[in-house]
């Protein structure tokens, strides 16, 4: 044992040498994965210069790990997944997650990580089993005692308008509680902070609404990350099956939900692919799927995109006819234009 | 007389070598907290070296524990727990003058007295792994009484000459003769760098003859694998054997005839062939040889 | 001593464990074993946990503990540099260590 795996130096990659990414990239392909255009950290185990065992992470999220085939058998990933555990410690990450092939659920398994998603083609674990109960633990008890339905919402909110408002407001008229999870990862120029501000002074009046931050369980980089790389613009069903199934197996059941409210989708592709994967896989859990449809102002659908596309040309009369007035007033104010600075800049 | 040739190098964070370290029968173990450590794990490294002195047996080996500097945040707790845990030896990285002994010494004094250790119970080795270094050797070697020894580090050490190194080692020569002088003068030990390329060996061999050619008492390794080949190429052969018997014959012959003068073969035996035939005997004892029997031969599978 | 924030030390290689410590106020000790030789070992196991603690003086937390076979010996000071990590402390009392 002392002198096997031992011999073998555990070096760090930097990513932006041409010459450590492609090597890491070769080794990789070797195994049938690909070196993800979110890495942001690489290790590797060494025999003399030659990569025979590879881990990588995109923030909190553990990929790309894998053994040469001839090194296998001598707990070499025990030893990936030991280092990148501890260096997610050390960077201050509460958990990690590991997206992987359902075929390495033992392994990962065996290395301290519990299945929180599983589907045909993937699987999603956790270093932590009690990371979802955690995270619904405060909103938990509420659902315990209520009569009537309880109703969900995801939305990014971006920023919030009359749109979100309109959706959420048919979904509160309709049950008894509504949870609304605003996804927290920041896909576009609103950071998570402002919107779901925004979201609390525009729905203030609503009191059988419950507002949540999405956390890392719910349209996340860990559940859903195709939704993230945005230029993409490929709907990756198996990120989206893996999200859902985490959704109506995990999170469903635990806060009572049996509907889930939707708007309608007539612009963006990737979302619009998500709501008919929901109307084919959450059912069979149990879940009704409400699509809404949108919003129309003066015969056009209110969207965030449309409101982005305002905001960058300043057409406020316009604007006042999508958006409540407290995201109004934050779009007017130094932070909301400095927002508009940055979207004229990315021409989003 | 102590044996030194194989110092089996142990990093400090990794619990199953901790645990094995002793069975390969090196002369010394060296568990380190320095190189092999990242930052963020000394604190780990601390504790694991701390728990496995305490607790663990050893059965005899001497413990060497390589701390921090104490230019570092680090070597100052080091030297508190290590005092604590009771090592035989503390090995000083990177000693560049008389007084980073004297500065480590201190320290020791200190910590012993505040656990109740009579004053020099822990002895030190100095690793000298620069220039400077190179050329303080004497002045370091003799900085203290706890001192058994000094060390070549050469992986700095040809750095910092601007070389790096090669199969036959000319770039280590000088300070080789330098280190191996000064604690030959010092009358203390003289241990020789690793040879980190575990899967030469080959390459292993010849660095062993040569540094015993050299005069060096041992050598630092860090795999098992390179232990019996070093205690191998220290094994005295049969020839040496038969000459260290009859010197030893001799003496008490002497000691028989209450001769104060030892005699073989009409030739007076002086007082360092007397040492020199004990030590073959004994490191011949230490490689496995039957001493007793005619027919002397090495038992490579101890 | 005071847990103030998560706590983790050691690893998943052979004969390590890799340990977890967090706040558990109010509530007392929680602590979870996952381990290769849990059936052989893992009494054993928890009287050392519970003992180390006991010398920390550490009353409420929770602990996890991925053992890959870690001696006695190993475990303690997985757990001692875990608890030392999460109390925020490095003041280290040596002496009642030993």
């Amino acid at each position: 044992m002392y002198m096997s795996e031992d011999m073998f130096e555990i070096r760090t990659l930097n990513l932006k040498r041409e010459k450590e990414r492609s090597a890491l990239e070769y080794f990789l392909n070797a195994s049938d994965l690909t070196l993800e255009e979110d890495v942001d950290y690489a290790v590797c185990l060494m025999d003399r210069e030659k990569i025979i065992a590879s881990g990588c992470a995109s923030s909190n999220i553990l990929k790309c790990i894998a053994v040469d085939p001839e090194y296998q058998g001598m707990a070499l990933t025990n030893k990936i997944i030991s280092y990148l555990r501890l260096r997610g410690y050390h960077r201050g990450f509460s958990s990690l997650f590991i997206y992987t092939k359902p075929e390495n659920r033992k392994i990962f398994e065996d290395l301290g990580f519990f299945t929180i998603a599983l589907s045909d083609e993937a699987l999603l674990l956790e270093n932590r089993k009690d990371g979802i109960e955690n995270y619904l633990g405060a909103f938990q008890e509420e659902s315990k005692t209520l009569k009537g339905s309880t109703a969900a919402i995801v939305m990014n909110c971006n920023p919030f308008s009359l749109g979100h408002r309109y959706l959420i407001e048919k979904a509160c008229s309709e049950n008894a509680l509504v949870h609304l999870f605003v996804v927290e990862e920041d896909l576009s120029v609103f950071p998570f902070e402002e919107r779901i501000e925004l979201v609390r002074m525009g729905c203030e009046d609503l009191e059988n609404l419950r507002i949540h931050a999405g956390g890392g369980y719910i349209i996340s980089r860990a559940t859903f990350p195709t939704y993230f790389i945005k230029d993409k613009k490929i709907v990756d069903e198996v990120h989206s099956r893996l999200d859902l199934d985490l959704f109506g197996s995990r999170i469903a059941p635990a806060l009572g939900i049996t509907r889930r409210y939707v708007g309608e989708e007539p612009f963006c592709p990737v979302t619009a692919s998500y709501n008919r994967l929901m109307k084919s896989i959450l059912p069979d859990k149990g879940i009704e799927v409400v699509e809404i449809p949108r919003k129309e102002v003066e015969g056009t659908a209110v969207s965030a995109s449309r409101i982005r596309e305002a905001l960058v040309k300043e057409e406020w009369e316009d604007l006042e006819k999508q958006v409540p007035p407290a995201t109004l007033a934050y779009l007017k104010s130094e932070a909301g234009m400095k927002i508009v600075q940055k979207l004229r800049e990315k021409k989003i | 007389m102590k044996l030194r040739r194989t110092m089996l190098y142990v990093p400090g964070n990794n619990a199953g070598m901790m645990k094995d370290a002793h069975i390969y029968r090196s002369d010394s173990v060296m568990f380190d907290l320095e190189d092999s450590v990242s930052l963020n794990e000394k604190d780990t490294a601390r504790f694991l070296v701390f728990n496995a002195l305490t607790t663990l047996d050893y059965e005899g080996i001497e413990t060497v524990v390589r701390i921090n500097g104490l230019d570092t945040p680090y070597g100052r707790e080091d030297l508190k727990a290590m005092v604590r845990a009771r090592p035989d030896v503390i090995r000083l990285p990177k000693t560049e003058t008389a007084q980073d002994v004297h500065d480590v010494e201190a320290i020791l004094a200190e910590e012993e007295k505040a656990c109740g250790l009579p004053e020099g119970s822990i002895r030190m080795m100095a690793a000298i792994e620069g220039p400077l270094g190179v050329l303080n050797a004497y002045e370091i070697a003799t900085a203290s009484k706890r001192l058994i020894g000094i060390a070549l580090g050469a992986e700095d050490y040809v750095t910092s000459m601007k070389t790096s190194r090669s199969p036959g080692g000319i770039e280590l020569l000088f300070a080789r003769s330098q280190i191996l002088n000064a604690a030959r003068a010092a009358g203390i030990y003289a241990l020789d760098t690793v040879y980190s390329d575990v899967n030469n060996e080959e390459g292993f061999l010849d660095e062993v003859r040569h540094i015993k050619q050299l005069g060096f008492d041992g050598k630092s390794v860090i795999s098992p694998r390179q232990i019996q080949p070093v205690h191998r190429v220290y094994c005295p052969d049969d020839k040496e054997i038969d000459h260290a018997l009859r010197v030893v014959q001799a003496i008490e012959e002497a000691e028989a005839n209450n001769s104060g003068v030892i005699s073989l073969n009409g030739k007076m035996v002086d007082k360092p062939i007397v040492d020199r035939a004990k030590r073959v005997l004994e490191m011949a004892r230490a490689t496995g040889i039957r001493i007793n029997e005619l027919e002397a031969y090495c038992d490579e599978d101890e | 001593m005071k847990i103030i924030k998560t706590g983790m030390a050691g690893s998943l290689e052979s004969s390590d464990v890799l340990i977890t410590v967090d706040s558990n106020t109010g509530k007392g000790r929680n602590i979870s074993l996952e381990s290769t030789v849990k059936r052989q070992y893992g009494k054993q196991i928890l009287k050392v946990v519970e003992h180390t603690l006991d010398l920390l003086e550490i009353s409420d937390v929770t602990v996890r503990l991925e053992d890959k076979g870690a001696l006695d010996c190993t475990i303690r000071s997985r757990l001692e540099a875990a608890v030392y990590r999460a109390a925020g402390s490095e003041t280290y009392p040596w002496e009642s260590l030993t």
